[in-house]
């Protein structure tokens, strides 16, 4: 052991052969390719799906909103130009007959009893009635809005991300104006120009209520942009066009379904405020927020001494279950979707 | 195989980013540029293997990719069978992306996560209107066996794929238009060794079936040796060696080479080859160094003829000059050294000069008196004027005293051998081999070329500008 190791500075005397690529071929054709990745090829919306019926609270939230909307439906009748398109009628009296025009028996106020299971209102109205067909206001108004400014936002949203630069400079310094203002206050001072009604709440919370899809589209499409596939896209020549609708916006829809989905509680609960401070409907119309603004004195005291509190808390109780349940299945839709981790920089994987 | 016509030829490519500071910056014209790619010429011919090496962040990626357009270059040229890439209008390149194809580095995030294999490796044949129906479920079936996967699998998403099998499908998109060149960036340095070797091999096979001449990006010496007929090696933007790999790797001849050479692990434990450890870091390409970009770190830097120091010795001496010139207090030409003394660590501030000395020399591992008097007394009174807290002065005199052709001449590609370009000025005729010194005006100029000159000249004052 005493003599001295011979040294060399001749590189190659050494090779390790267990790397030669031929044999690694030889031996290993298709390296990890286990059972756990040959199961069936599922698409990632039928994965989401899958998992969101699984979510317990977001089905039964689901169940809560598909009655509703039903209920609000099926009402009473509903005619198109004429014709009856929906002969049903749940509600057993007119949301705007007055009651005791047609029965003195019932007065102002009426507590709930079984011919009204909710009470009278102040007008002598049937509650039930009103809180049935009233979902039909709030309701659409909540899926009209933020259908329009989902989709408002994505365009422009994904405009902006995709050709950067000056032209995002602009659009997004036109969005940091729109966030520099509660968005409750613009839709109220729309309101307060062109006066109340259906469309024109429509028209308040849809036309500044994009911003918010618009930012995050933007940031979405930014991060995409990065993706090596869509460089790849343009390395197989693609168009500008086809990049962004086969590789970009399915790819930025999973975060703006979830935040699409929650804001449609947000854009009720809106309505149902202004509705409160008697800036929404015609004050006889049966929208919640509207029930709740006519009765708002009943709120400290009654006519009589006692506080008539159905007036206030099935409107109330309608909205909370709404919102309530439309939150639940945002969450149940970010939870399948995976939406904060749909990007590929963590490798797409599941 | 230089008599024949490259398929693809770069021409003095350039990429410039500007990265200029904000809106003010560039009202008041003062625009940085980051030269990522600074006049890169390339020749690439038909069936071979051109390998592109080089640290991370020296612009291979951006050459690879600027090459192709797929981002734009901002000067030079690029000619496929003779005509320029860099003129055709978007839908003439759309035309052309059938014959020159890229395949990526990430195999995670260079496919769709939200589109099936099938789909993927279709997405080509739809572009091109290469085939539909049946006809590109067959083809689809066809590339997924070419590149050995099972045709079984179109119908998987990418996420069910391990990092080699997805390279395999990147390979199976730029295959299906039928290219004849592909460029690959680094196509196995995210994978396992192991799963590398397949990928290599596949990518040789695929090479002798269609006929297909690659550019293959990577940093990974053995690689690129394992699979490449010429070599080009880049430093910073530039092209510092190109050859056929034998002339290129035995013996290397371009000191940045024999660097990354020596870096190659060897697994004989008896060896002893010297390694290079190349001393500082990757200067910023915002604003490379003069003359030749490599100066700053060259082991090999060419030498001052009127002292007589050791190459080593010289290094150091090049090192100390250029920290002065970036140093901001004399804390950053200091070794730490405990103090005779107190045995704590010493201040370079309050330091004696004695200790102050042996401080800076430490730090460059310069020997505690140099060989060569002359030299000697500068370096010495470079340390003086260090000591007194002037580092101006100091960075004056040791650039007066000491100065290398290789911070001044931009070296262009010296022809060493049939295609093979050196640029370095070691193998400029104006270097003398014997004494290693360089003769900026000597006779052998004049007979050295009207380029050699003309370049020099345009070189110099690239040099004094970037002082
Ligand atoms: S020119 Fe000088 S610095 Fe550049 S590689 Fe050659 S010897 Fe080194």
């Amino acid at each position: 052991m005493t003599e001295k190791r011979q040294t060399h500075d001749e590189r190659g005397r050494i090779r390790v052969t267990g790397f030669d690529s031929d044999r690694v071929t030889e031996r290993d054709p298709l390296s990890d390719w286990t059972d756990g990745t040959s199961g069936e090829t599922v698409g990632r919306w039928r994965r989401g799906l899958q998992r969101f019926k699984r979510n317990r609270s977001a089905m039964g939230a689901l169940v809560i909103v598909v009655l509703m909307a039903l209920a609000a439906t099926f009402a009473r009748p509903i005619s198109v130009f004429g014709v009856v398109v929906q002969p049903f009628s749940l509600a057993p009296y007119d949301p705007t007959t007055i009651l005791y025009l047609q029965d003195p028996s019932v007065s102002t106020y009426d507590p709930p009893s079984w011919d009204y299971p909710m009470g009278v209102d102040g007008s002598g109205r049937d509650l039930f009635s009103r809180i049935l067909v009233g979902g039909r206001y709030s309701l659409s108004i909540g899926f009209i809005v933020v259908g329009l400014t989902a989709s408002i936002g994505l365009i422009y949203g994904a405009v902006s991300g995709y050709y950067g630069g000056n032209v995002d400079e602009l659009m997004m310094r036109i969005v940091d104006t729109i966030f520099a203002f509660p968005g409750l206050i613009l839709a109220l001072i729309i309101v307060a120009i062109l006066g109340g009604g259906y469309w024109q709440l429509v028209l308040a919370f849809s036309l500044f209520g994009w911003a918010g899809y618009g930012r995050l589209v933007r940031g979405e499409v930014l991060k995409i942009k990065e993706n090596e596939y869509v460089m790849a896209a343009k390395a197989l020549g693609a168009r500008d066009r086809s990049v962004v609708f086969r590789h970009i916006a399915p790819n930025a829809m999973p975060p703006l379904i979830v935040l699409a989905s929650l804001n449609i509680g947000s854009v009720v609960i809106g309505v149902a405020a202004l509705g409160f401070l008697g800036l929404g409907m015609d004050p006889s119309t049966a929208e919640w927020g509207t029930m709740l603004d006519a009765t708002r004195e009943t709120l400290i005291q009654g006519p009589d001494g006692q506080i008539p509190w159905w007036a206030t808390v099935f409107p109330g109780a309608a909205i909370f279950v709404f919102v309530m349940s439309m939150n639940m299945i945002g969450d149940g839709i970010n939870d399948a979707l995976d939406a904060q981790q749909t990007g590929v920089g963590r490798g797409g994987e599941d | 195989m230089s008599d024949a016509e490259p398929i693809l030829r770069v021409d003095g490519l350039e990429k410039y980013y500007d990265s200029t500071g904000g809106f003010i910056d560039k009202l008041l014209g003062r625009s940085q540029w980051v030269k990522a790619v600074d006049g890169v010429d390339l020749e690439l011919y038909e069936g071979e293997t051109l390998g592109v090496v080089g640290e991370s962040g020296c612009g291979k990626t951006t050459l690879g990719r600027s090459m192709l357009r797929l981002i734009e270059p901002t000067g030079g040229s690029v000619y496929y069978k003779g005509r320029d890439l860099t003129e055709l209008s978007s839908s003439e390149l759309r035309n052309l992306r059938k014959d020159v194809q890229y395949i990526f580095q990430d195999p995670f995030s260079s496919l769709n996560p939200r589109l099936t294999v099938g789909d993927i490796i279709g997405e080509p044949l739809d572009i091109h209107d290469i085939a539909s129906g049946d006809d590109r479920t067959e083809r689809i079936y066809e590339l997924l066996e070419t590149v050995g996967l099972n045709p079984s699998h179109a119908n998987r998403y990418p996420h069910e794929f391990s990092g080699g099998q997805r390279q395999r499908i990147g390979i199976a998109r730029a295959l299906a238009v039928d290219p004849e060149v592909i460029v690959c960036d680094e196509p196995v340095s995210a994978l396992d060794v192991s799963v590398q070797a397949q990928i290599l091999n596949l990518l040789e096979d695929l090479q002798d079936e269609f006929g297909l001449s690659y550019v293959f990006i990577a940093h990974d010496l053995s690689v690129v040796e394992h699979i490449s007929d010429r070599i080009a090696v880049m430093y910073l933007g530039e092209i510092a060696e190109v050859g056929p790999t034998r002339d290129v790797f035995e013996p290397p001849s371009h000191p940045y080479t024999e660097a990354l050479l020596s870096a190659i692990p060897e697994p004989d434990p008896l060896w002893e080859g010297e390694q290079i450890f190349l001393s500082g870091t990757v200067p910023s390409p915002l604003d490379p160094p003069s003359g030749c970009r490599f100066h700053t770190r060259c082991p090999k830097v060419i030498r001052d003829g009127d002292y007589d120091l050791s190459q080593d010795v010289w290094r150091s001496i090049m090192d100390f000059k250029l920290r002065a010139r970036q140093a901001e207090s004399v804390e950053s030409v200091t070794a730490e050294l405990a103090d005779d003394v107190s045995g704590s660590r010493a201040d370079p501030e309050t330091a004696s000069r004695e200790v102050f000395g042996r401080m800076v020399r430490k730090e460059f591992d310069l020997p505690a008196e140099l060989s060569d008097a002359a030299s000697e007394d500068a370096v010495r009174e470079a340390i003086d004027t260090l000591h007194d807290g002037r580092i101006a002065a100091a960075l004056t005199l040791l650039e007066d005293a000491f100065t290398t052709p290789c911070a001044e001449i931009h070296p262009t590609g010296y022809d060493a051998g049939t295609d093979h370009q050196i640029a370095c000025l070691r193998y400029d005729d104006r270097f003398d081999e014997t004494t290693e010194t360089f003769d900026a005006a000597g006779e052998a100029a004049a007979d050295s070329g009207v380029s050699a000159g003309a370049g020099t000249g345009a070189d110099d004052e690239r040099g004094h500008a970037d002082d």
